[in-house]
């Protein structure tokens, strides 16, 4: 299948739909959901699978007491199940300008579009809802978390009409996600995170406020990692009017640096707030990130206790 | 050093553009960059911020090593360029090559050698100059210089010595040997210490260069000798105490080389013979006046030389085979050891068959005579190189100015009346028109424009050039101006007390002196009218002035005395001229006139009536000063008595001879003049023996040949005098020297050649009247026949005063002119147009127009200077009015020859001036200061190769440094990729968009 740039179905390649469907994905946190299926529920809930008793407390819903064993022990317990349930996965992509940059066949807004869409299929596909928010220094398109299978189109198609523009303002917009997302949810952020941390790190606490479990993809192209430029340069400020003569030798080992203390900044405000973090450079093929990723979620998975003992 | 290059020269916008190099890159790439839209600015700047101080240093840094890498480079190439380094390892040699090029460097090297067959100059330009050290200058690798001074011109004032650099470069090295080659030995003498001084304002406080002098000479023994030696010695280490580090190749271009193990003292060197000198004994010449010639011929070889000589008239082209030289010169034989001989000819009247100089010469016309003598082999044929070493000196020029009248001027004490018969201008006159040929022009003082009252007015005439001599007779003294050039008048006794040696303020003595210096010739008699007081404080001055001798206040005998007796006896002359002080050649003017002793005899009648006193205790006797003839001494005899006595009777030489044996037959005829002459010096006022009688004494008994028949008994004493016992010489000495004592009283006749330094003209001062008032030379005695040979020998005397002043060719004069500027208008000029007579073989000679120039008067006088000239021959300078066309004022000539005198003594240093010339730079400088270098020397000892800086392996090793530091920077500061990075560039590249 041949995909053009005007295509909206071109972040949908064949071959790495075929290469992730073969994976589960699995919710680190049981979200509410409307569809029950191979998905745990973050939540406990009445449905099917018991998992353990505890002790009541005023306020709790009397009709999970556990009679039975009120009954024989005189005390009141509280059963509590493990409820399978839909996903709802809200994506949030960033199209500002600062995603234009890239080199090769796709730039990092590209890039963060067809992992969006590669993951939407994959959620879509698994009867999980799924929804689209894109920003650059606003809210530009929200398409709301639903499971058909045509809502996929509705997904790319935001994508694709959400051109790269103006800088990003991090805080602002997840405030504006955090109330378009009115469910507790999985987040998955993509960007090159290219703002200021500590309104980054503030809107991801405001996200786990809400209770919602958040991946970021992180993504960066491979020439802003390794810094390959020789012979005397100016560098134009894509979201600014900052602009930079230099020789980008002399200057490389300095910015390798400095990038190397950001990504270490914020994949460990990340893994301090309990988000997922993988990042992403665009010469990394796209299955084998999101093989990574689920890999990782997966793993995650297998320590619920470490888990629930965080919530 | 190296700022004194660059500053104020070309180099240093080149230098600048070099080394500035890297940072007009480094703008240039500044300005064309390539633009990327980058979105992880954030990044960029604060690694930017982060690195800023650390690039800028490690850009510095890089940018620094760059410059010095240039620099570096720069340096390398710099010595080729022109410009070395100046620093001590790697200072640039600069080679000043003295050239001699006079006119003994032609002699010819014998053998069959390198230099077999060259003449020294050929050795000096091409073995030495061009094969050494040029060779030695092309391989050099610093920024060498060579200068060549030629010592024939170095005292010309526009000479600029050749000057070559970049030998290492063959175009140069082209142009330099064909300079050098073009080079040829002058015919011109000139001292080498001008050339050594030359040499050292070149130097100077040169402390930039290594210095090393070249002198290319023949080390001739009549340079490095005496006090010319010593002169160049004490130069030589003035120049070895100012530069310590200069080198001085003393490079001998003669063959055979120095040997320093030969047993003579003084290397072998070529014979020569020459001519020293050829003068007229007239410079100024009537008509038909004859001439006579006198050649001078030196060898200086070491055996004697066998020539004849050959006179040519140059005008006419053709030999002057009709001439008989005296002696004959069939051959002329030439002793060895370089005492001059002389040999004379008469020329210029129809005297003997000969022609006269022109046939057709009229009133007021000058003309020069053109003559040459030259050196011939018996076979007429000119002399090779194969028997004598210079050839040059073999030929020599002479002129004489013919003018149909000769005007004299007389200047006579008593004006119009020195006329009347009898009187003094009456028997000058006479005298002068009596000359064989009558080619004299009389011209009395009194006779010109306002001179009539004052005849002495007519010294103050600027134009007295033109007068072959001058008499003064019987004036009371020079004249002081009336008034000085303020126009105050000049009180001469004030004057004299102010200041008794002022100089005096005479126009007239000062146009007398300059007459005089120009080569006049003047003539004073004295008589009653002359005071004493003013010739001796105007004319005498302590030696300093024209006139020979102070003299008495008043004449001799007084006023009031009766005049001198006349003497009564034969027991000498009444004049004797001194011939005691001129051995070895004639007395002037009485020489010409007594070529034979007999001749003599009218001088035993002359009566001399009165006569002034020399003051001889006041009078300053320099060599220029001459007594020609002397009255007898007329003191009396018994003054001498003490010392008759003392040598004939107690002293020992005396008693040892008289009581020696081998003297027995001698003894009774010594006894006898001894009593005579005892008897004649004692103490008997009867007597009245004088002086002389002792000293006519002394030279009978020096003189008594005895008789030759043994009869008699009168043995010949001049076999004893000559006997050479030691005792009979002292005895003879002492004799000899009371003889000279006693016998000379007066001068009479003194000459003197002026001025002192520089002897050009002539006076004589005869001590009494032309006329017969004081005396009867002119009249009325036996001696009166020699009076007009005397009056026309001394008219040769005074006027053979310019014959002497032969130039030498390569030297220059300041020739003042005797034109009169008062005579013209103001801002007069006038026009001179200089002809050379170049002599031609076979045809007459060739006047050659060569210049014209035009001279304004100066100080009331008009003088130019006589440029040098280079060949020998005569050149005639006219003086022309340019507002009257065609109408010459006058002319002079000038003959131009060689230097035999210097230039023809050819014999070599000695080892004793070779040691001395080595010996007075050790004690300055270090030991090898000054060297002596033969012809085989090697090319390195004249050039020696020096390192400099840019040749030293630390130089290199620096540069290598430099060049890795610079590499090692730039690789870390990624200006080259390393291997891994290249494929990182490759993909960043395709982010680039073009700026």
């Amino acid at each position: 299948m041949t995909t053009t740039a005007d295509d909206p179905r071109r972040f949908l390649h064949p071959d790495t739909i075929a290469r992730i469907s073969r994976l589960d994905l699995r919710a680190k946190q049981v979200v509410e959901g409307f569809i029950t299926g191979m998905h745990r529920s973050p939540f406990f809930g009445h449905s099917v699978e018991f998992v353990q008793h505890r002790d009541y407390t005023p306020g709790d819903d009397i009709r999970h007491l556990d009679w039975k064993v009120w009954s024989k022990t005189d005390k009141f317990y509280i059963k509590q199940y493990e409820a399978e349930t839909n996903l709802r996965c809200q994506l949030v992509v960033d199209v500002s300008n600062s995603m234009h940059y890239g080199t090769g066949a796709l730039n990092k807004y590209n890039y963060a579009c067809t992992v969006g869409a590669c993951l939407a299929y994959l959620l879509l596909h698994q009867q999980d809802a799924c929804g689209l928010i894109t920003f650059d220094d606003d809210v530009r398109e929200v398409i709301p978390a639903r499971s058909a299978h045509t809502h996929l189109d509705a997904i790319v198609k935001a994508m694709h009409v959400s051109t790269p523009k103006d800088k990003t303002d991090i805080e602002r917009i997840i405030r504006r996600v955090a109330e378009n997302i009115p469910m507790r949810s999985m987040v998955v952020l993509i960007s090159d995170i290219f703002v200021d941390r500590d309104p980054f790190f503030r809107a991801m606490e405001m996200l786990r406020h809400g209770r919602h479990d958040i991946l970021v993809f992180h993504i960066m192209d491979d020439d802003e990692l390794k810094f390959p430029f020789s012979g005397t340069t100016r560098f134009e400020d894509l979201e600014g009017p900052d602009m930079i003569t230099c020789d980008p030798r002399a200057l490389r080992d300095g910015y390798i640096e400095v990038v190397e203390e950001y990504l270490t900044e914020v994949r460990r405000g990340c893994v301090r707030k309990g988000i997922d973090y993988q990042m992403i450079s665009t010469t990394d093929y796209l299955d084998a990130a999101l093989s990574k990723f689920l890999h990782h979620r997966e793993a995650m998975a297998k320590a619920p206790a470490k888990s629930q003992g965080s919530m | 050093m190296i700022a004194g290059l660059f500053l104020n020269s070309p180099f240093l916008l080149v230098a600048a553009a070099l080394i500035s190099l890297p940072i007009i890159i480094h703008l240039i790439n500044r300005m064309r960059f390539q633009r990327i839209q980058w979105a992880a600015m954030e990044f960029l700047l604060k690694a930017q911020k982060r690195t800023q101080r650390r690039l800028i240093i490690e850009q510095l840094l890089l940018l620094a090593l760059r410059c010095l890498l240039i620099g570096l480079v720069g340096f390398l190439v710099l010595r080729f360029t022109g410009c070395g380094d100046n620093s001590d390892a790697g200072k640039p040699n600069r080679h000043i090559v003295l050239l001699d090029d006079t006119l003994s460097m032609r002699d010819k090297n014998p053998g069959e050698g390198a230099q077999g067959g060259k003449t020294c100059f050929q050795v000096a330009t091409q073995e030495f100059l061009i094969d050494k050290i040029g060779k030695g200058l092309g391989k050099s690798k610093t920024n060498d210089e060579l200068v060549v001074i030629q010592l024939s011109r170095c005292l010309d004032s526009d000479y600029k010595p050749l000057s070559f650099k970049h030998l290492n470069d063959t175009k140069e090295m082209d142009d330099f040997k064909r300079k050098i080659n073009g080079l040829a030995p002058s015919l011109a003498q000139v001292d080498l210490i001008h050339g050594i001084e030359a040499a050292k304002k070149l130097i100077g406080s040169d402390n930039k260069n290594r210095v090393s002098l070249h002198i290319l000479s023949d080390y001739r023994h009549v340079d490095w000798s005496g006090k010319t030696g010593e002169k160049l010695n004490s130069e030589l280490v003035e120049l070895v105490k100012a530069n310590k580090e200069i080198k001085i190749r003393a490079i001998d271009t003669v063959s055979p080389a120095r040997d320093k193990n030969q047993a003579a003292s003084t290397p072998p060197a070529r014979d020569n013979v020459g001519i020293v000198s050829f003068r007229p004994s007239a410079r100024v010449v009537g008509h038909k006046m004859p001439v006579r010639f006198h050649i001078r011929i030196a060898n200086y070889g070491s055996k004697q030389a066998e020539v004849i000589l050959i006179a040519r008239d140059e005008d006419k082209g053709r030999d002057l085979d009709e001439v008989d030289f005296n002696p004959p010169t069939r051959p002329l034989v030439v002793p060895a050891g370089g005492e001059p001989i002389e040999v004379t000819f008469d020329y210029g009247s129809n005297f003997r068959g000969q022609q006269p100089f022109f046939a057709d010469l009229k009133e007021g016309q000058v003309r020069f005579a053109n003559l040459s003598v030259r050196l011939a082999t018996m076979q007429k044929q000119d002399l090779t190189h194969e028997v004598d070493g210079l050839l040059e000196d073999n030929k020599r020029y002479t002129f004489v100015e013919v003018r149909e009248k000769v005007p004299v001027l007389i200047i006579d004490g008593a004006g119009a009346d020195g006329r009347k018969e009898g009187k003094d201008s009456f028997i000058l006159d006479t005298a002068l028109r009596s000359v064989p040929g009558g080619s004299f022009k009389v011209v009395f003082a009194d006779e010109l424009p306002d001179c009539r009252n004052n005849p002495l007015k007519a010294l103050e005439r600027a134009d007295l050039r033109q007068y072959a001599s001058i008499f003064l007779l019987n004036v009371q003294g020079l004249q002081w101006d009336d008034k000085n050039a303020k126009g105050e008048p000049i009180n001469r006794l004030e004057e004299r007390k102010k200041n008794p040696n002022a100089y005096p303020k005479s126009r007239q003595i000062t146009n007398l002196e300059n007459y005089v210096k120009d080569g006049g010739g003047v003539v004073f008699y004295l008589g009653k009218d002359v005071q004493s007081y003013l010739y001796n404080e105007d004319l005498y001055r302590n030696g300093k002035g024209i006139f020979p001798a102070p003299l008495e206040s008043t004449y001799f005998p007084s006023p009031d005395k009766a005049p001198r007796p006349i003497k009564k006896d034969n027991d000498t002359f009444e004049l004797i001229t001194r011939e005691d002080k001129f051995p070895g050649q004639p007395v002037p003017i009485f020489g010409a006139i007594f070529e034979e002793a007999k001749q003599r005899e009218p001088l035993a009648n002359l009566p001399i009536h009165r006569y002034f006193k020399v003051n001889r205790d006041a009078w300053v006797q320099g060599p220029n000063v001459m007594e020609l003839a002397t009255l007898p001494n007329e003191a009396p005899a018994r003054a001498s008595g003490e010392r008759v006595v003392r040598i004939t009777e107690k002293g020992k030489n005396i008693q040892a001879v008289l009581g020696n044996e081998k003297f027995a037959k001698y003894k009774a005829r010594l006894s006898s003049h001894i009593a005579e002459l005892q008897k004649k010096s004692r103490d008997d006022a009867q007597a009245e023996y004088k002086g002389y009688h002792l000293a006519s004494q002394i030279d009978a008994m020096l003189t008594d040949r005895g008789s030759a028949d043994p009869k008699d008994n009168l043995p010949d004493l001049t076999a004893f005098w000559a006997n050479p016992d030691e005792r009979v010489q002292a005895l003879k000495a002492e004799l000899i020297a009371l003889r000279e004592d006693v016998q000379y009283g007066d001068p009479f006749v003194v000459a003197q050649e002026y001025p002192k330094d520089m002897p050009k003209g002539r006076v004589v001062a005869v001590m009494s009247t032309l006329g017969r008032e004081w005396n009867d030379w002119s009249g009325g005695s036996t001696g009166s026949v020699i009076f007009m040979p005397f009056i026309w020998e001394m008219q040769n005397y005074l006027t053979g005063a310019r014959a002497d002043d032969s130039l030498t060719v390569g030297s220059g004069s300041t020739i003042p002119l005797s034109f009169d500027a008062g005579q013209f208008k103001k801002d007069k000029k006038l026009k001179i147009v200089r002809t050379f007579r170049k002599p031609e073989a076979g045809k007459p000679a060739t006047p050659v127009v060569f210049g014209e120039e035009t001279i304004e008067a100066s100080s009331g006088a008009f003088t130019f200077t006589l440029a040098k000239h280079l060949e020998p021959g005569l050149y005639v300078s006219e003086i022309f009015d340019p507002d009257v066309p065609n109408k010459s004022l006058g002319a002079f000539g000038h003959a131009f020859n060689v230097n035999t005198l210097h230039e023809g003594k050819l014999q070599r240093m000695g080892s004793e001036a070779e040691a001395a010339l080595l010996d007075a730079a050790k004690k300055e400088g270090p030991e090898d200061a000054v060297q002596i270098v033969g012809p085989n020397a090697p090319e390195d000892k004249l050039v020696p190769k020096t390192q400099d800086l840019s040749e030293s392996p630390w130089l290199f090793l620096i540069l290598l440094l430099v060049l890795i530091a610079e590499q090692a920077l730039a690789v870390h500061l990624s200006f080259h990729l390393k291997q891994t990075e290249e494929q990182m560039a490759a993909a960043g590249a395709r982010a680039e968009s073009p700026a």
